[in-house]
């Protein structure tokens, strides 16, 4: 698969949005096929990002960071100023819902042209129509135009014609969130089965833990720019470490991405933060290189905070990886602060794999003042109510600088990894909460109902 | 394949459903509806007939002949000036009709002047038949006429196609064309010879006249259609003029249709 030529191949794409698109000079400079200088909005500088067959990337951007005029670039609905963009296959684009359709024609005709549209054949639209029509599940008779059609259901038809274009790179902006939870669900195992067949999947999306569990790769787009892509665990933290910052931080926290894109594309095939969970060998043992200490830990903060050590340790204070579910363990980590600074009180955060946030603790009781150099160890006591499989924990430290205002001094996503065995062979789920249970047969209601006390 | 890129087959179809279902809003399905198409030029005959021979007492031309013959010398004027003048006013906000499309799919916009074309050229092409099947009951038809009539239509449609393309791509860039082309085609009406024929324009006047595209092809429709007659330099000259129109749209829709999104 890796030798197959990209789907997509977007080479260092720059847009600039002209101000002007009336008048003379715009007609003259459409003429002549002039792009938009000086006068413009640059809303894309020099993106440059390949997708490969059955790939799902997701884009993560502030609003205004350029992701919708990209994937509209992609599609080739706006044009691109320099640069160049390369599809192999069929493009077809869940662009601005529902919009590319004739509110005034029923159903049939709007799969029609819209087949037509995506450059479907007369004899793949009507083979397909029915299988739309029972995917969008309408329950509306034929003739019934779209006017009479609630925006969800205008969104699921849209949707069904987009999956059923088979297309090799499908676009999607934001589109899913409008329809209800049950054909959520059902376009985003559609939209995997999609993968499966080598469609490749964009989608843009405000939603990270979407991300996270969707998508194969992501990108990180920022005022037009790329500024990372990659692990989509990395792109999230990433993504809501510059959500959550302002002024000076962010352009730090900016130039810091930039600066790691650009490394990245030094060494290709280096590009993913990281090893995955099968590459960890996990043992019992007190072995301390097994641990995931050397699995790269995103550092979110910028302030001068250093993490010296971090550790799991059961009972009997040796080191682990692998929990025994039930037991008490000890979660230790040392800081080294590099500055002097007030209230601060330390985190930490229990994490699936795929992202979800299950539950943490912090230390905000007993908050402490530090001068430089100091160095602070944290314990954090705890029962293992994990379900068996692979977790991870984060870490983190709040407190203030120089002002009153409390932030982040640092935050390590990914801190450590462990895998929990033998649990409880009843609990389901990723947290086991004690659930007991006790089972009555009810006598038959032919006898009398009330001798059933237990 | 480029992305949205579409094969002629496609674009065909795609225009076809465009017209028809253009069509459909024109003339909805019951009611009057499709009768509706032949219905018109039957009223307009009755009307120009009655209101401008009985109640002004105009006569058409030199010599003397039927009410109804000036009935159906002005529709053959009014039917020529429908299209050309509805093509005008409609074009200019053509592609922003499909502002909407263009923001999801990629839109083929150069079927749209045809879809245009289609839409005025039906009406017209209808009139004409009602003209002809007049004029024969009259018995005032010359029967070669009918087959002059393609080799003025067809230059004509030309010219509608390119005027079509030129003022939808002037009306994305100059957003208040469409008021005037309003205005365009009233001072059109008296600049053409519609209520009335060329014989009777002054001298000084004919050569204004001629300013107008729609006096050549609706002067040659009547003189093919009267008298058999077809003027070879008229012809030529439409020919050469409605290429020259057709040509001009085209390049210049193309060179600037990727930049019609800008605005949307």
């Amino acid at each position: 698969m890796a030798s197959e030529r990209p789907v997509l191949q977007v080479q260092e794409i720059s847009r600039t949005q002209p101000v002007v698109v009336e008048g003379g000079h715009a007609f003259l400079r459409a003429l002549t096929r002039r792009p938009a200088s000086g006068d413009g909005v640059v809303i894309l500088r020099k993106l440059s990002f390949s997708v490969a067959r059955g790939e799902i990337v997701g884009i993560l951007g502030v609003n205004g960071a350029g992701k919708s005029t990209l994937l509209q670039c992609i599609a080739g609905l706006t044009s691109v100023s320099s640069g160049q963009i390369l599809v192999d296959g069929r493009v077809c684009g869940l662009l601005e819902l529902g919009s590319g359709f004739d509110y005034e024609a029923s159903a049939t005709k709007n799969i029609w042209l819209n087949g037509l549209l995506l450059g479907l054949s007369p004899q793949e639209i009507v083979e397909r129509t029915a299988a739309i029509l029972a995917f969008a599940d309408l329950q509306v008779s034929e003739t019934q135009p779209l006017s009479t059609f609630s925006t969800g259901m205008v969104m699921r038809l849209a949707f069904a014609i987009a999956v059923h274009a088979k297309p090799d790179l499908l676009l999607i902006d934001e589109a899913l969130a409008v329809g209800d939870e049950a054909f959520q669900s059902r376009c985003f195992e559609r939209l995997r089965d999609l993968a499966a067949r080598g469609t490749a999947i964009l989608f843009v999306t405000h939603a990270s833990s979407l991300v996270q569990e969707m998508c194969d790769r992501a990108i990180l787009l920022d005022c037009g720019e790329l500024l990372a892509i990659g692990s989509p665990k990395r792109i999230v933290a990433d993504y809501q470490k510059l959500l959550f910052s302002s002024g000076p931080e962010r352009e730090t926290q900016r130039a810091r991405l930039r600066m790691q894109a650009d490394s990245n594309r030094e060494t290709p095939g280096m590009t993913e933060a990281g090893t995955t969970i099968e590459d960890i060998a996990f043992s019992e043992s007190t072995d301390l290189s097994k641990t995931a200490e050397n699995h790269q830990v995103i550092r979110l903060g910028i302030h001068d905070v250093q993490i010296l050590k971090a550790v799991l340790l059961d009972q009997s204070g040796c080191e682990v990886n692998v929990l025994r579910a039930g037991e008490s363990y000890r979660f230790r980590y040392s800081i080294r602060f590099g500055h002097a600074y007030r209230a601060v009180r330390f985190g930490m955060l229990f994490k699936s794999v795929t992202g979800v946030e299950l539950g943490g603790s912090q230390t905000g009781s007993q908050r402490l003042d530090v001068s430089p150099d100091d160095i602070i160890d944290v314990t954090f006591c705890f029962n293992c109510r994990l379900n068996p499989g692979t977790w991870f924990l984060n870490a983190g430290v709040l407190g203030s600088a120089e002002t009153d205002e409390e932030i982040w001094l640092e935050r390590f996503t990914d801190l450590l990894q462990f895998r929990v065995v033998s649990g409880h062979t009843s609990a389901t789920g990723m947290v086991d909460f004690g659930v007991d249970f006790s089972l009555t047969r009810i006598p038959h209601a032919r006898s009398d109902t009330r001798n059933c006390h237990h | 394949m480029l992305p949205g890129d579409l094969t002629n087959k496609r674009r065909l179809r795609i225009g076809v459903y465009w017209l028809s279902q253009a069509l459909k809003r024109r003339y909805p399905g019951r009611g009057i509806g499709v009768w509706w198409i032949v219905l018109a030029p039957l009223v307009l005959v009755t009307i120009y007939t009655s209101v401008l021979t009985g109640v002004m007492g105009l006569r058409w031309g030199m010599e003397e002949h039927a009410p109804v013959y000036f009935g159906l010398m002005v529709l053959i004027g009014v039917a020529y000036y429908q299209a050309f003048s509805e093509c005008l006013i409609r074009a200019s906000g053509l592609i922003h009709e499909k502002a909407n499309l263009a923001r999801k799919v990629k839109v083929p916009w150069e079927v749209l002047p045809f879809v245009l074309l289609g839409e005025v050229a039906l009406p017209l092409i209808c009139n004409l038949i009602v003209i002809l099947v007049g004029l024969g009951i009259t018995g005032v038809l010359h029967p070669v006429g009918v087959f002059y009539l393609p080799v003025i239509i067809l230059p004509f449609f030309l010219l509608l196609a390119g005027c079509a393309a030129l003022n939808s791509v002037l009306g994305v860039f100059f957003r208040d064309l469409g008021q005037l082309m309003n205005f365009l085609s009233m001072a059109l009406l008296f600049m053409s010879p519609v209520f009335f024929s060329m014989d009777i324009v002054p001298e000084s006047l004919r050569q204004l006249m001629l300013v107008s595209p729609l006096t050549i092809p609706v002067e040659m429709t009547r003189i093919a259609l009267t008298d058999g007659e077809l003027n070879t330099v008229w012809l030529l000259l439409l020919w050469t003029l409605s290429s020259v129109v057709f040509m001009a749209g085209m390049l210049i829709f193309r060179l600037t249709r990727e930049s019609f999104a800008d605005g949307f």
